[in-house]
Parts: structure tokens; sequence; C-alpha cells
């Protein structure tokens, strides 16, 4: 079967698991019927040996042989009920995305717990093709997961199907379920790596003055990340290379209003050029603390600065083109 | 470089490899022991030394050819039980020393599970399944180790312990109930039964003597109530009836037709494999369907015994072969080779010529046995080339085999048709579970002469030796001779010790090794079942494995159904203040309904509030630690017990 066809076939099977469920209201808790199980790769390696070695117990007529595989089986069984139980009665009680970039990867974050007073091994969650994110619970503490989606394109996105799984104990065999949370995310476009300095109070004079300060102004330190900081200003690369989040703080120059507009970037040939600049732009100007507005066919922002501000701009500019 | 995280499972993994390789080892011959030795040792080495780089691929291939040529100079062949265990347990140690995934630990589990089940096919005592359940628990332990990070030895190996423990009954019932082979699927490699020694069906002087060194068990007799005397225990194997010189073969079947009799003496015996035919009944023996009686009077099995079996025999002991005998036989049994043992024939005429009666020629011949001043010994002084001559006239110091075959020697000079039957003698009662145990040592020949009627035993040891037969080697030998330690057991310790460890190697022989397709058969069929039946036999599986399940998945819904335990005791509370007419409302928290019940009769309120203000942190405070639940278990007795409420 060709590389599609295998694709399209799983598509379907996760559809038929989820059984045309609309996006689910939180908290969802996982029941029997939603949580699958199969055989891993190892498991099924663990049943031909079971099986070779019952064979040769009876060829041999050997009755430590027989004890040996029945304890086994019984053992891969109970692993199987283990898996099982270990996802079963789960619930994600929260969650949220913490709006991103286009080309970046989607940091959302999950709040699961359960309430049957047994803790859990070993769990993972993730995107159905990658369940990356490794968490346990211990019993009636809800627990915060972390955890990266794959880039999106720029605009307003559901988080789409997670696959909660879960090896534990022995690795042979695989519990999982599906879940497809009501969380909505921000991609806002992907910001210029290097824009030019953005035109200042309207009169581009200054612009060629700055150009080439390519609007990066010193970085000054790194400091651990606090909720509510600018997403431009995590270390992505470090948090790439395993790192923990850290947010990049730069010196502030002293600044006047920025007016941001379409007709700025008209040399650019096509929309998302715009708009990443426009989103540079906008992250530039809001890092430094500067008061500027915003306008785009269709949209104005008036003068302003701070997070809400930007907030608004960027959304706006995530959106931009798309059906409101 | 393996990683700090993934050192220690990789520490767990070698820890149940080395367990698993280390009982084979002795089975291995020295080179491939030390094949399969050398990863683990490195592996060893590196994981807890010094963390060194895992050996260059080239060495990984270089050890695993050389031990590929190791087992095929050593054993001529890479196939069958033993050269099959040395490169499985070569491969073990090399995978172990490549391991670096999640993969590669559960393919070095694995191949450890096998490791067992090839040991099995070597050894399967007691002690085994104890050693294997050892590194099964340290195998499963890795596993869980490998699959949860930062998991403690400890919790690990009681998480494995448990998993065992769950799955001992469903091991249990299916290793009862699950099918078993009469027959082999397929026919089993030359080597798949280690070569024991034992009785042959070939005598020559010193073949029997060696057997007496060997304390191992040949077999055991169950005999119920009744244990017959010393001296008539023979237990009959092959009879011996060509003679070359030397050795003592059996000869052409004798075509008499066998008289059945009425068995006397009905017992179990457990033949430990010989890789012979004959079953070593008492004299006289019945056969039952599946078994047949030679013409000569010995009970043999349609194949040769390959495995421990369990016989139910029935005897009439006695020392005459009451049968018809051909005259073709009768010559054979008189055939002396030409031109040995001149002396003995001389003697056998002489005696021949004086006594005229078949009696009275047996009578001269054990009376010259008798007045021979002959001695038994286990080392006996080497014969020439006529043997009985060198024995009856010369050395006069011999072992069983030299009496029965001087004495037959001369019956037949001396006209009488005699034969020699090789087989075991005596045994000793296990003190501990009653059962007679027949070692090698108590392997024996003795003779039969043809008296007309009947095959009349003649024992030429007992009449120059009597001790051995009624008290055993021991008793007969002169204490100079070398026996091994647990054959000659003099202090009563040592012998209550090994009577009770032989005794738990029998139980364990008889219920667990020896449960094969004949005693499932009878077993199931004491339990009203029939396992011809494959659907009783699926029906009673199923029933097991759903009630197995049952089992294990009921503490999980009492889980359920139980509430917290902050909640449980509160309960208590609730129950006594009832008894009081005070009710807990629906929608009432627990500090109103303690306000509202110190309100209505101030007795009963001592304290409430305070309980009902701990009840509501635990319930509604951060997830209450061990402590601060027992201290309001507590609080909540001393409250029921205190003489303010209990009016």
């Amino acid at each position: 079967m060709s590389r599609p066809a295998i694709a399209a076939l799983r598509e379907r099977l996760q559809r038929w698991m989820l059984r045309n469920r609309p996006p689910e209201a939180l908290p969802i808790l996982l029941r029997q019927r939603r949580v699958y199980v199969l055989p891993t790769g190892t498991g099924l390696s663990y049943g031909g040996m079971l099986l070779a070695m019952l064979i040769a117990s009876l060829n041999y007529n050997l009755a430590l042989g027989f004890a040996l595989t029945f304890f086994l089986a019984g053992v891969g069984h109970l692993a199987l009920l283990r898996a099982h139980r270990n996802l079963l009665g789960l619930s994600l009680q929260a969650g949220r995305a913490e709006p991103g970039f286009a080309g970046a990867p989607l940091q959302i974050e999950l709040v699961f717990s359960e309430e049957s007073g047994r803790e859990r091994g070993p769990l993972r969650v993730g995107t159905p093709e990658d369940p990356s994110a490794g968490f346990e619970l211990a019993a009636r503490s809800p627990t915060r997961v972390a955890c990266l989606l794959p880039a999106r394109p720029r605009g307003r996105h559901r988080l789409g199907r997670l696959r909660v799984e879960t090896r534990f104990p022995l690795g042979l065999v695989v519990a999982w379920a599906y879940l497809e949370p009501d969380i909505e995310a921000w991609v806002y476009p992907a910001p210029e790596p290097h824009p030019p300095a953005a035109p200042q109070g309207g009169t581009g004079e200054r612009n060629a003055r700055r150009a080439n300060v390519a609007g990066d102004s010193e970085l000054e330190s790194l400091r651990p990340y606090r909720p509510g900081d600018s997403l431009r200003r995590i270390a992505w690369r470090r948090l790439s290379r395993g790192g923990p989040l850290i947010t990049k703080s730069f010196s502030d120059p002293v600044g006047s209003d920025l007016s941001l507009n379409w007709q700025a970037c008209s040399a650019l040939p096509d929309v998302e050029t715009r708009l990443s600049r426009l989103c540079a732009w906008v992250l530039q100007a809001e890092s430094r603390g500067l008061r500027w507005s915003l306008s785009l066919p269709g949209f104005a922002l008036d003068s302003g600065s701070g997070p809400e501000h930007a907030r608004r701009a960027l959304e706006a500019l995530a959106k931009f083109g798309t059906a409101p | 470089m393996i990683a700090n995280e993934d050192r220690s499972a990789t520490q767990w993994i070698t820890a149940a490899v080395a367990i698993t390789l280390l009982p084979l080892l002795p089975a291995l011959t020295l080179p491939l022991a030390a094949f399969a030795l050398v990863p683990l040792i490195w592996q060893a080495w590196r994981l807890w030394r010094r963390p060194a780089a895992m050996p260059p691929r080239p060495v990984l291939l270089l050890l695993a050819v050389g031990a590929a040529a190791a087992t095929g100079l050593q054993y001529g062949s890479m196939f069958g039980r033993l050269p099959g265990l040395a490169v499985l347990a070569v491969l073990v140690g090399l995978k172990l020393l490549e391991s670096r995934t999640r993969r590669d630990a559960h393919v070095a589990v694995q191949l450890c599970f096998f490791l067992q089940l090839g040991y099995f096919l070597i050894e399967q005592s007691a002690l085994t399944a104890v050693l294997a359940a050892c590194s099964c628990l340290l195998c499963i332990a890795a596993l869980l180790r490998v699959e949860q990070h930062g998991l403690s030895l400890r919790r690990a190996l009681s998480g494995s312990g448990r998993l065992l423990l769950w799955a001992a009954p469903l091991a249990a019932a299916l290793f009862v109930l699950f099918p078993r082979l009469d027959r082999p699927l397929w026919g089993l490699p030359a080597d798949a039964f280690s070569a024991s020694s034992g009785l042959s069906d070939t005598m020559s002087p010193g073949s029997i003597s060696e057997l007496s060194l060997s304390g191992e068990i040949a077999f055991r007799v169950e005999f119920g109530e009744h244990l017959p005397p010393p001296a008539t225990r023979y237990f009959r194997g092959p009879v011996l009836t060509f003679f070359d010189g030397r050795s003592w073969r059996p000869g052409p079947p004798s075509g008499a037709r066998i008289a059945t009799v009425r068995p006397t003496t009905d017992y179990v015996v457990t033949l430990e494999p010989n890789q012979q035919r004959w079953l070593l009944g008492l004299e006289q023996p019945v056969p039952a369907p599946d078994q047949i009686l030679t013409a000569e009077g010995v009970l043999m099995a349609r194949e040769p015994i390959r495995s421990r079996v369990r016989l139910h025999l029935q005897s009439h002991p006695g020392d005459r072969l009451v049968t018809e005998e051909t005259e073709a036989h009768l010559r054979a049994a008189r055939a002396l080779p030409q031109g040995f043992n001149p002396r003995a024939l001389a003697l056998g005429r002489q005696i021949a010529d004086q006594n005229v009666s078949d009696p009275a020629r047996l009578e001269a011949i054990k009376d010259f046995l008798r007045r021979g001043d002959f001695a038994y010994t286990l080392s006996p002084p080497l014969l020439g080339r006529d043997t009985a001559d060198d024995f009856l006239f010369k050395t006069r110091h011999g072992f069983c085999e030299h009496f029965a075959s001087a004495f037959v020697v001369l019956a037949r000079a001396a006209g009488l048709p005699a034969r020699v039957v090789a087989g075991y003698q005596g045994g000793e009662l296990n003190a501990v579970d009653r059962t007679l145990v027949v070692r090698q040592s108590d392997a024996h020949a003795w003779a039969e002469v043809w008296l007309g009627d009947a095959w009349q035993r003649v024992d030429p040891t007992a009449i120059a030796a009597p001790r051995r037969i009624d008290g055993g080697l021991l008793e007969a030998l002169p204490d100079t001779d070398a026996l091994p330690y647990l054959v000659r057991t003099d202090s009563a310790w040592m012998r209550a010790l090994r009577d009770r460890a032989e005794a738990v190697a029998h139980a364990w022989n008889t219920w667990v090794l020896g449960y094969d397709a004949q005693r499932q058969r009878s077993f199931m069929q004491q339990l009203g079942f029939s396992v011809d039946d494959w659907r009783t036999v699926i029906y009673l599986l199923g029933g097991a494995a759903i009630l197995w399940q049952g089992l294990i998945l009921a503490p999980h819904f009492v889980r359920l159904q139980r509430r917290p335990r902050a909640e449980r005791a509160w309960r208590r509370v609730q129950k006594r203040l009832a008894r009081h007419g005070i009710e807990q409302g629906s929608g009432e928290g627990a500090i109103s309904f303690a306000a509202r019940a110190g309100a209505l009769d101030s007795r009963l309120g001592t304290g409430l509030d305070s309980l009902a203000a701990a009840y509501s942190r635990l319930c509604f405070g951060p997830s209450p630690d061990e402590a601060a639940l027992r201290s309001f278990e507590r609080q909540i007795s001393s409250w029921l017990s205190a003489p303010s409420s209990t009016s």
C-alpha cells in the first residue's frame, strides 16, 4: 500500500475511533469506550516468543517450560490490563494554547487529573503521529503538561486531535485514546527575521538612517520565563534543544510614535511577506515599549501600546484575508 | 556513551542476564563459557567501574564468529540442545553489549527467557525453578525500569513480584488444563536427552562395579503398606544368555510362551530416564496393555524411557520363574565359547560326573562357592583372558558380575542350562516419604538355572557374601573400599538430610515434572472431565481465564466503590449523630451541619466544630497526606469514644 493510502486509512480509523465527535468541551473523561489497546512491536515479539516457548515445551514435555510460558503469558495479559487501566479514568481538566507564530511549534499546556485514587504510570500526550510530551500523575493531584505541537499556518485554529498513550507497565502493550478538546490557538504570521526599521511618525526620513540597525536592539540578558512574557522574546532555539523556557530581555531604546501600515510594505511582492514584516514591526515596537498604530486594508488600530494593543494587532494580522 | 538515566536500566538488564546465565555456565564447555562471560564482564566493568564506549563492531563480530566456531568445534554442529544453548548464551551477552534502546532491552530480556527454557532441557530440579523465578523477577523488574525512569529498585522488584504473583493463578490453571502431548510434535534431536549412566545390556568384568560408584537414583518404588524384605527385592533387567568368553549379551529371543501368574504385589515405580526399554519390575511381573513381557520374564516398554515415568506395576515375586522353555533356548543356555576357561570347564565336568540330578549338581556348585573363601569387593584385581578361571582359582575377589559370570560358566560346564540376569537389588527406604530409593550403586547381577519346569534364581554373590543381599552394598564391602559420600552415609543426620532432600525431589518429580499427558488424563478424570473432548478443555480453559480476569479486576471495582478515607471517617460521625436524630442534609456542608448539631444538643457539639473544620480542610484543601488523614481518623475515634457523645 502506498504511503498516502496508509495515511488516509489511518485518518479514517481515527475518525471512527472518535466516533465523529465534534470537538468536546473540557473536562474530558476517558471512559472504557474510548480507550484502545494493541500490542507494540516488542509486544508482538513477546507473543511470538511465548508461542515458540509453548511449542518447545510441548515437544520436549518440559514441565518447567510450561510453567515459565504460562507465567509469562499471565504477565503479558496483566500488562495489557494495566495499560488499559492506566488510561482509564484519566481526565483532561483544562488546556490552553499560547499564541504562536507560523512556522514555529505551537506551545500548549494541558492539565490532566484523575479521581480514582490510583497513581498513573508514565503517559505521553501530543499529536496522533507523535505523542512526545511525557508525564506521570500522582493520585488525585492535577498535573500540568507542556507540549509542543507542529507548526501551523497563520490564523485561528482548533488544536485538533490529540493522542494520550501509555506503554506502562512493560512496554508490551500500548493503550491510547484520542481527544479533541475545544481549545483554540492563535497563530500569528511568522515575523520577518531581519526587518528594516519601522517607519516612524508617518515620515520615512529616519528610515534610511536606521536601516542598518536591522531592528535588533542589544540583547541584554536571559532570564527564566514568566507567564505573560512576550512569546517573541522566548529563546526558541534553546527550547527546541530541550532547554527550559527562557525569556530574552532587551534594552529599550527611547522611541516615538510609529505608524505601521500596509503601504509601507508595498515594495514586498506578496501578502504573506508583508504580513511577516508588519508582524516583525509590531513585535519590535512592542518590545521597545513604543507607541504605534497599525493600518491594514479593512482594519485600523489607533496609536497605542501595551500587550493588549499588540495582541489585537497580531490577531488582525493573523486573520488577514481569511474568513472572519 | 550511555546516558546516565539509561545506564541504570542497562545495569538492571545486565544483572538479569547474569543471573540467567550463571547456572547455565557449568553445563557449557570452558571455552564456550568464557565466550558467554566475556561480554558480560565487559559490560559490567563498563557500567559499574568506568563508563567506556562499547567495543567496536569488528570486536563484536569477532566474538560472534569465534563463539560460533568454538561451538562447531566442540559439538560438531550448531544444532541440538547444548550447541543451541551455547550459541544463545553468547548471543545474549553480545546483545547486552550493544543494548541502548528500549527495543534492545526487550530483545535481551526475551533472549533471557529463551535461555531459561533451554536450561530446563538440561535440568528441571526444584532449585532450577527457584533460580528461574529469581531471574524472571529481575527481568520483569528491568522492563518496568526501562518503561518508568527513576523507579527505585525496591519498587521495581515489588512491582515485578506483584505481576508474577497475579499471574500465578492463571499459570497454575493453564499448567493443569493445557493439553499435553503423548508424543513429540517432531523428532527430537539426537542429544535431546543426555546419555545417563545405568545398566546396559552387555555385562563384562567391571561394568557393574563402575555403577556402584554412582549415588545417582535409578528409580524409586512406592510399595504402600507391605514393603518386601530386602532379600526378595530383585528388580529384573536384561537377561544375558550369550557369552563370548569375556562379555555377556542377550541371546536370541527364547520364543517360549510365558505363563501368566496372579500378582501378589502392587507397587508404583518412578523410573529415571535410562534410554532403555526395560521397566525393572520385581520378578514375575504382569504386563499392562502397553507393556511387553518377554519370554525371559523381562517387562519392557514399547519405546525407550526418555523421560521420567511413573508406572503402576504388579508382580508375583519369588525365586522361581515358572514357564515353558524351548529346546533352542536351552541349547543356547548351555553353550560355552571354545577354548576359554579350561579349569572351570574341567571342574564343571567333574561335578557333572559326581552328581546325577540337576539339583544335586547345582548344590555342588553352590557348595564350591560357599567353601571357596571368596570375597566381595568394589576394586577387584584385573582378570586375564580366562575370566572365570582367574576369578575362581586365582583372585577370588570380585563384584557381583564376577560371581554371576563365573557361576554360569561353571553351571553350563556341569550341563545345567543357566543364564545371567542383570538388574537392581535392594534399595534403601527413605524415612521421610517411605519410598524405596534404588540407586545405580544397587545395580546387581545374578544367575538363573533351568530345573526342568522353571528357572530357579541363584544369587552367587549372596552365597559368597550374604550381607550384600540383606544389608546392601555398604554392609558387604570392607571399609577400605572407596564409595561416594552419598552412598556411604554413616552419620545419621546426613542420612536424614539426604532423605529429606530426596523426598522433596521425589514429590517435585511426581507432581510437577511428572505431570504429563497420562497423568493429566487421569487427574481430569478424577475431577469428572474428559480431556479427550476438546470442547471440555476449551470450556475449562476459558472458564479459568474469565475467573482469573475477574479476580484481577475485582479490587479495581471495589476501589471505585470505595469512598475516600476522610469521607469514610466522617460517615462514622454522621451515623452517631443520626442516632440522636440529627441528619446531615444533602446540600448541607459539614461546618454548618456541626453548628446545627451543636445548637440542638450542646453536649454533642463539643469538639464537633473542629472535626467539621478538619473534614472540610481535607475535602477541599490540597490533597491530604497520610499523616493528616491518620490524625483526622484518630480525632474522630477519640470524639466517638468521648463520654459526651455516647449518651
